[in-house]
């Protein structure tokens, strides 16, 4: 990263391609359409190139990559619920959860069997707020702490909101649980 | 750990890192409750059921490739080895249209703190239109200073005072007058003030090129005031000393300030 930073156009490159697929799938799995991710995944990395001389070499990349993708997100989510800049996060979440379900998912397209299936649609019906931060600990790999770091918050609550989607998500899914225990 | 506590999590508990405290902990307690042990195994089942999924469809080659090929012309453009840059996207131009407007009209501003300086005497309108043109060609050189990092914008301004001030001088003794050299100097504090602010501000990048170039910028525009009221403005050697020596001063004094610590820091970005 430090490398990129000073101009190194090879570093980017090899940073790009490691860290490119996480962010197009964060922006793939918020809002289930591949155009609407490609073209975020662009303006998320030309705000991370931009900003790159701000980046602190003391912390790890990712977590400062996917603060910006958050940012991204945030403001696409704004832009189509056509509210105000200075709509609160809370707000957006709450317009988000009310949306209708993206029948076309792309995941949902990739869904081998029904079980799949149905992990994804209990996903998508978690709350906005704990859907981000299952996406992030369990498909990114993220660490509580980390997740806190993209979105501005702290570590307990992130927790907070982890256990509880998780829990959702047993409850949901409880007869497909029981279901592979006995086979 | 209390049996309420794991039932309650049991998912969240089993998906933290394999040294956690709090998972040994919910484990340690499953060992003596079958009912936490279950519910442990429960969420472990969960989990598996989501990392099962399939990932994402990968962003299509085209769009990496786009997306890379624009940064990298990006990073060519910076270091200035760019020789041919794609066509850039479409929201590009509105930042740094401001950023460009606003360096030429401080060099208007600096033409005008300038002239009020020093005005005692009336000048014929073909100087007037001289005047003008410098200070269109300074106010081009602020903007492109503030767009662009290349040490031929600084170097080309000056190359601008030399030129006028041997087109427009006929050899003569000096006339002494370093009031000439304190108003470019002026005038220069106009645009650099502004200029290092933005950069440490990060709205625009620092470097050499761009704290010289708006300074000597702002110079020039005090060049083409005294190109209306200076009475030595028809003497080669004054314009080259006093005149031609200001913009320099002022061009070497915003790349040195551009060696400072925390600016420094903003030009490698």
């Amino acid at each position: 990263m430090q490398s990129y930073v000073q101009g190194n156009a090879k570093a980017f490159d090899g940073l790009f391609a490691r860290l490119a697929p996480g962010v197009h799938g964060f922006f793939l799995r918020s809002f289930g359409n591949k155009s609407v991710a490609d073209d975020l995944l662009q303006l998320t990395f030309l705000k991370f190139h931009r900003a790159r001389a701000d980046y602190n070499p003391d912390l790890p990349v990712k977590p400062w990559l996917f603060s910006i993708a958050s940012r991204v997100r945030l403001d696409e989510l704004r832009r189509r619920y056509r509210v105000a800049d200075t709509a609160s996060e809370e707000e957006l979440v709450r317009l988000a959860d009310e949306r209708e379900s993206t029948a076309s998912n792309a995941e949902q397209d990739l869904a081998r069997n029904d079980i799949q299936k149905a992990v994804l649609s209990a996903l998508e019906r978690l709350p906005e707020s704990q859907r981000i931060v299952i996406q992030l600990h369990r498909f990114e790999g993220m660490k509580f702490a980390e997740i806190a770091e993209v979105l501005g918050t702290t570590p307990t609550a992130v927790k907070l909101r982890a256990f509880r989607g998780y829990e959702q998500l047993r409850r949901e899914l409880r007869p497909l649980i029981e279901e592979g225990r006995c086979s | 750990m209390r049996c309420e506590e794991v039932k309650d999590s049991a998912a969240g508990l089993a998906s933290l890192a394999l040294d956690d405290e709090d998972r040994m902990a919910a484990f340690e307690h499953a060992r003596a409750c079958a009912a936490c042990a279950s519910a442990l195994a429960e969420g472990e089942r969960l989990l598996s059921l989501i990392d099962a999924l399939p990932p994402p469809p990968a962003p299509s080659a085209d769009v990496l490739q786009r997306v890379a090929a624009e940064i990298r012309a990006e990073l060519a453009a910076e270091s200035g080895t760019a020789t041919s840059v794609p066509a850039r996207r479409q929201q590009r131009w509105w930042p740094e249209g401001p950023v460009a407007a606003t360096g030429a009209v401080l060099v208007a501003v600096a033409f005008v703190v300038a002239l009020l300086q020093w005005y005692h005497r009336p000048a014929p309108t073909r100087i007037w239109v001289e005047a003008f043109f410098v200070v269109g060609l300074a106010g081009a050189g602020a903007a492109v200073s503030l767009l662009r990092r290349s040490p031929w914008v600084p170097l080309g301004l000056l190359g601008v005072s030399i030129g006028f001030a041997l087109l427009r001088g006929s050899p003569h003794e000096i006339v002494r007058a370093h009031d000439c050299s304190v108003l470019e100097l002026i005038a220069a504090s106009v645009t650099l003030v502004p200029a290092v602010l933005a950069v440490a501000i990060r709205r625009v990048r620092g470097g050499f090129s761009t704290l010289a170039g708006m300074s000597a910028a702002g110079a020039l525009a005090g060049q083409a005031a005294l190109d209306v009221v200076c009475r030595g403005n028809a003497r080669l050697e004054h314009l080259l000393v006093w005149h031609v020596g200001g913009i320099l001063i002022a061009l070497l004094a915003g790349g040195a300030l551009s060696a400072l610590p925390p600016l420094r820091a903003r030009a490698r970005a």
